[in-house]
């Protein structure tokens, strides 16, 4: 075995764990399984392992008798070294197989920054990029994930997508590919050809004129594992996650999670309740996340959290809320809870701005929660902004300023911490992203981008507002690589053979060398950021809502952009 | 009280102390058994345990504390049923209160293999008969650090391509990777440690800890 030539060289490497495997509640390997897949993540350990998806059918192909699931994700920089310099192919995680070896390797595509991983991973175990050149001896490449809705940027180098939902398509998949291999007629071709029918199945060298997404009908009756593998080291997100509805309620305009993934779909208090105990039980974490789009917005959280929280607190569990929203805060709830620190997606400086992205948050929602959490002991508060959206104008930015300032007033007011306020303020830039109804918006051009990061930087320093914002360049690429077309596989893979990689990864992105690739391509980024006309590279793809209701939304944000000027 | 003594070997040696803690945290947690929590803002786990291991040093005696009055017998067979493959529980046993191991230790037996076979090493004559043993060390400003480290060595032999060693643990430590290395650099051979394995603690007398504690 490969790995044996280096194991006793770990210790050269930074977080050895990362590679030897081993991990409690990994289920165990099936030798014989007709169906091996490898679940990849085109990212490192500690981001992976974070990550909920993978885990969800890692686990759900591990409970079938004739398939076997294991993981490998992107070794760091000082591990791919030694890899290479030792002729150590990329492995699996649990057996160390050589990720040749396995009938199906899936990536989970989560960002589109990513996309160079997948490559670098193929490299690393000595697979073709592309499908084409992949022979009969090449195991399956197949995709999925939020990315997948747009997968044309990355389609040459994938034999199929999986769009939508992954827990009923996923074992369809194996099934038929255990059938082909068992009566002996497995042919990648005929294969592909079959799923190909398969709904939420894009098979990239047949091209279908028409592609739905998978969904899951019933979320309360969808497999959820409890006995969830254990990451070796501390991960980003190192608690239980429970999801707990799919789906949100809001439309977001930016938000491309808020449409690819209707409608809501929940799960019931008691399902979520025998989960949640048994997570607790089979994992034992100290915390639990009640994880979705907009967790708030569960209809039943009150009750849910009267039935969860004696449960939890017996067990020295604290439960987690995220992607609370500012119009849904529950004071109530918070009062037991540990008072740090409070965060608000603002995402624009007026109420303007707000109404075109259908952000229905107000300024009174934002300081009267202010009020209250100063009130209840808070000291700090997280602010995020979003950067180039649609309409916006100066005073948008100036506004984000002002509501700095008042909620530094309102700290003054009513705090009964004796500590200082530690506002943060965070802005993104925006990307306009397919199945939303900003999708063929221009993106704003980099150096506004980074003027208005300077007004702001300026402008908060002097409040003695900590500001940190994310690099306006590859929010560019990012813009570019969601929502191009098959041209891009070209661009991508020579981004990658001049040294791109990691590029999620602030320090490891290379912005000059993909501005290289894509002047090699003859694509020029300003042209691609802008406003897009005609025909969309996505129009195949269906995720449930309609490009005809998609316009309408836009038409919408525009209307009230008018609406509101002839008022002034 | 319950004191343990657990085996950290099969790649457990790479992963490092804290998430060894988290590993011993989780698996009470998951196996029901009370702990018992210090007070304050922020309660954790009351766990006590000997002098870290350094990363990738692989263990058949390691021992902590944990306050708890769950029995002995549990522990072990609970925890056991919780714990990754590598970590083992070997022994519990009650007691009435925490013997403060980590202040305890002072010596540790460890066994070091190589990748090839070893020249032989005159340990006796280059080591154990001088009153120096100077260890050079690249600290984390990058400097080269030099220091006799003779006291905290108490045996040496050799066994073909394993070497054995004796050397102080806890506050004269001396870590076995360090001395391997400096072994070898000194005798200029070129093989490389394949693997590290602590087999005994003992106290600064000497005394075996599984003797003192658990008999």
């Amino acid at each position: 075995m490969s790995f044996e030539k280096i194991k006793h060289l770990l210790l050269t490497v930074d977080k050895p764990a990362r590679y030897i495997g081993g991990e409690f509640n990994a289920p165990k390997v099936k030798n014989n399984a007709d169906c091996k897949f490898l679940m990849c993540f085109p990212d490192v350990y500690d981001v992976a392992l974070s990550n909920l998806g993978i885990k969800i059918l890692y686990h759900l192909l591990n409970e079938k008798k004739n398939v076997s699931c294991e993981f490998a994700f992107s070794p760091w920089f000082d591990m791919e070294k030694l890899m290479r310099e030792n002729g150590v192919e990329l492995y699996s995680l649990e057996s160390k197989t050589p990720a040749k070896q396995f009938d199906i390797i899936g990536f989970s595509l989560q960002y589109e920054l990513s996309y160079t991983n997948v490559l670098f991973m193929l490299d690393l175990a000595n697979i073709p990029f592309r499908a084409s050149e992949r022979g009969e001896e090449f195991p399956l490449v197949i995709g999925g994930g939020p990315c997948a809705v747009n997968p044309h940027p990355i389609s040459d180098f994938f034999d199929l997508f999986l769009i939508g939902d992954g827990e009923e398509v996923l074992p369809k998949l194996c099934d038929e590919y255990t059938k082909l291999k068992n009566n002996g007629t497995y042919r990648k071709s005929d294969f592909l050809k079959i799923v190909a029918g398969i709904e939420g199945v894009f098979v990239t060298s047949l091209n279908q004129e028409s592609v739905k997404k998978a969904q899951v009908k019933d979320l309360d009756k969808t497999y959820f594992p409890t006995k969830v593998i254990l990451p070796n080291l501390e991960v980003v997100h190192n608690r239980a996650v429970l999801e707990v509805f799919r789906g949100c309620a809001k439309g977001c305009r930016f938000c491309q999670a808020g449409f690819i993934c209707r409608p809501m779909r929940f799960r019931k208090v008691d399902t979520l309740i025998d989960l949640a105990s048994r997570v607790m039980s089979d994992i034992g974490y100290d915390e639990i996340s009640l994880s979705s789009l907009s967790t708030c917005d569960y209809p039943h959280l009150k009750e849910l959290l009267e039935k969860l929280k004696p449960i939890a607190d017996e067990k020295k569990v604290n439960i987690a809320l995220p992607s609370t929203r500012v119009d849904s805060f529950e004071s109530e709830f918070i009062d037991g809870a540990r008072k740090s620190s409070l965060t608000f997606a603002v995402e624009a400086g007026t109420q303007r701005l707000r109404d075109v992205i259908q952000k229905n948050i107000t300024e009174e929602n934002i300081l009267l929660s202010c009020k209250k959490a100063f009130e209840s002991g808070y000291s700090g508060v997280k602010l995020y902004f979003m950067i180039g959206l649609p309409t916006e104008t100066e005073e948008d930015v100036k506004e984000i300023i002002s509501l700095t300032k008042k909620i530094k007033w309102t700290y003054k007011q009513y705090a009964t911490n004796k500590k200082s306020l530690r506002l943060t303020v965070s802005s993104s830039v925006f990307v306009p992203k397919p199945f939303t109804p900003f999708q063929r918006e221009g993106q704003m051009h980099l150096e506004e981008v980074m003027k208005t990061q300077n007004y702001l930087k300026f402008e908060l320093r002097k409040l003695g507002v900590k500001y940190s914002y994310h690099d306006a360049k590859s929010s560019q690429i990012e813009a570019i690589l969601c929502r191009s077309g098959r041209e891009m596989s070209n661009v991508i893979e020579d981004a990658y053979r001049s040294g791109c990689y990691f590029d999620a990864w602030t320090d490891k992105f290379h912005y000059d060398k993909w501005i290289e690739a894509l002047k090699k391509n003859g694509l020029d980024p300003n042209e691609l950021t802008r406003e897009l006309k005609g025909e969309l590279p996505w129009n195949n793809i269906s995720v449930g809502v309609s490009q005809e209701f998609l316009e309408n939304e836009r038409e919408k944000a525009y209307k009230l952009r008018e609406e509101q000027s002839e008022s002034i | 009280m319950v004191i343990v003594k657990f085996e950290k070997v099969n790649m457990r040696e790479f992963i490092p102390h804290l998430d060894i803690m988290r590993v011993f945290n989780m698996a009470f947690r998951r196996s029901g058994l009370k702990v018992n929590y210090s007070e304050g803002f922020n309660p954790h786990a009351l766990f006590f345990f000997c002098q870290p291991l350094p990363l990738g040093v692989a263990s058949r005696a390691e021992y902590f504390c944990v306050s708890t009055s769950e029995t002995a017998e549990d522990v072990k067979n609970k925890l056991n049923e919780n714990l990754p493959k590598g970590i083992k529980i070997l022994k519990t046993k009650t007691v009435d209160g925490d013997p403060n191991f980590a202040a305890n230790c002072g010596r540790a037996d460890y066994v070091v293999e190589f990748d090839e076979v070893l020249p032989y090493f005159d340990l006796k004559n280059t080591i154990l008969k001088k009153d120096e043993f100077l260890l050079t060390r690249i600290d984390k400003t990058g400097q080269r650090k030099t220091k006799n480290v003779r006291n905290s060595i108490f045996k040496l032999s050799q066994n073909e391509n394993k070497l054995k060693m004796q050397l102080g643990y806890g506050n004269e430590n001396l870590r076995a990777d360090a001395m391997s290395k400096q072994i070898l650099t000194n005798s200029a051979t070129h093989s490389m440690v394949k693997l590290i394995t602590k087999i005994k603690t003992y106290d600064k007398n000497g005394v075996d800890f599984d003797k003192k504690y658990f008999s």
